[in-house]
């Protein structure tokens, strides 16, 4: 053949058409190679396998067109990225806003106890500056000491990869119900904390003043010369008396498993649960004259008055407050 | 729902990934308004894995169930 052609076109002109061809042949090779190894690009992107030689020979590989097809794929996932990233934009918006307008102060830190976001209330509750928090360790925005307190939520966090509640930390004369919430990653690992800062020391103050004025009430009722009683519905006792221990013969120990009933002569009980129930019921009471009973079984003749303290439309608890009629009279002395 | 099944037996991955490239991006309008779910049947276990991902990656919802001595691969509109 080649000889043939040798003859037709001459040797020269032959050596440069087969020249040219091999070149053609070359080029079209390095396309070839250059289409599959960006098309392995795009599929290992794509999660998937190189293609492999026998599967798609150069023709079919040029035919259907895998780049045209992974690029128009890669066009849909930016568009449905554009419009993840829209959302995310949109939900990051509404939590700013939430983290702004509630009325406790909020601090998100990183692992290394960074802070990355915070709202206005955390400054005005600890009378902070007003210069720029993100950045700082909260142990030194908040605490203003270089190291974590010895009860640190964030570390208890850390440490729990737990929400962990505080219910009353102190700093300096304020008291914070301190709640701190791991956030995590898909990987389970505590990637941030929010701590959430409410102020509860005017609570704390009431609660002080409210024990205080408890136990004036108790010092009280206490040492008063008549028999103090404080029932539950029940009929377990919740606070007596030294006169009503003295007279009856209890111990404050053995209080614990007597009822109201247990107190009342036999031949009172009947009427004077009546009494109980309708002050459990919220109704009032005149005078109550009745016979206590004493753990020694002598009879105690008492008058006095008893009323019930409701709340939220219960009766949380009776009150009674007697003296007793005569003197008491022991077993058998009657003859 | 107007289904579009894609009988892909016999193929294997890269080609079970690109035919289902293909047929999503023909379709796409049609399966984001939800008025059409594409169903490919095949007997490669790799696919199960590169499609859903890839249809996930682009917005859509994936469903694999095992049927026979294959799988059904369901593309549709993300629901939720």
């Amino acid at each position: 053949m080649k000889s043939l052609l040798s003859k037709l076109f001459g040797d020269s002109e032959l050596e440069a058409v087969l020249s040219e061809n091999r070149q053609l042949r070359e080029r079209q090779f390095k396309q070839v190679e250059y289409i599959r190894r960006k098309t392995n690009q795009l599929l290992l992107l794509m999660g998937t396998l190189p293609i492999r030689p026998e599967e798609l020979d150069d023709d079919n590989l040029l035919g259907i067109d895998p780049i045209g097809t992974v690029a128009e794929s890669f066009g849909q996932i930016l568009e449905h990225e554009k419009q993840l990233n829209n959302e995310l934009q949109i939900a990051h918006d509404e939590i700013r806003a939430i983290i702004s307008s509630v009325g406790i102060g909020i601090v998100v830190v990183d692992s290394e106890m960074r802070i990355k976001m915070y709202n206005q209330r955390v400054k005005e509750l600890f009378e902070l500056a007003p210069e720029e928090l993100t950045g700082q360790t909260c142990c030194q925005a908040l605490c203003g000491s270089g190291q974590p307190p010895s009860y640190c939520t964030f570390e208890r966090v850390m440490e729990s990869r737990r929400t962990v509640h505080q219910p009353d930390w102190q700093q300096g004369n304020r008291h914070f119900d301190v709640i701190g919430t791991p956030v995590k990653d898909k990987f389970g690992d505590v990637t941030h904390v929010v701590l959430a800062y409410n102020d509860i020391t005017l609570r704390i103050e009431y609660e002080q003043q409210l024990r205080e004025r408890e136990k004036i009430y108790l010092d009280l009722f206490e040492n008063v010369g008549d028999m103090v009683q404080c029932v539950m519905p029940d009929g377990t006792f919740m606070f007596v008396n030294r006169a009503w221990r003295e007279q009856l013969g209890y111990s404050a120990d053995e209080l614990a498993g007597l009822k109201v009933w247990n107190i009342i002569a036999p031949e009172h009980r009947k009427q004077c649960l009546e009494i109980f129930n309708s002050l459990v019921q919220g109704k009032q009471t005149e005078m109550v004259s009745t016979v206590f009973f004493s753990k020694d079984g002598r009879e105690i003749p008492v008058e006095g008055h008893a009323c019930s303290s409701r709340a939220q439309g219960k009766t949380i608890a009776t009150f009674g407050m007697f003296r007793c009629r005569a003197v008491s009279v022991a077993p058998g002395s009657e003859g | 729902m107007p289904s579009k099944e894609i009988d892909m037996r016999g193929q294997i991955c890269p080609s079970t990934l690109l035919t289902a490239l293909r047929e999503m991006n023909a379709n796409k309008d049609l399966i984001r308004s939800g008025d059409l779910e594409l169903l490919f049947v095949t007997d490669n276990r790799d696919a199960t894995v590169t499609i859903p991902e890839s249809a996930a990656n682009m917005g859509y919802e994936a469903k694999v169930e095992k049927s026979g001595d294959g799988y059904q691969i369901r593309i549709c509109k993300h629901t939720s």
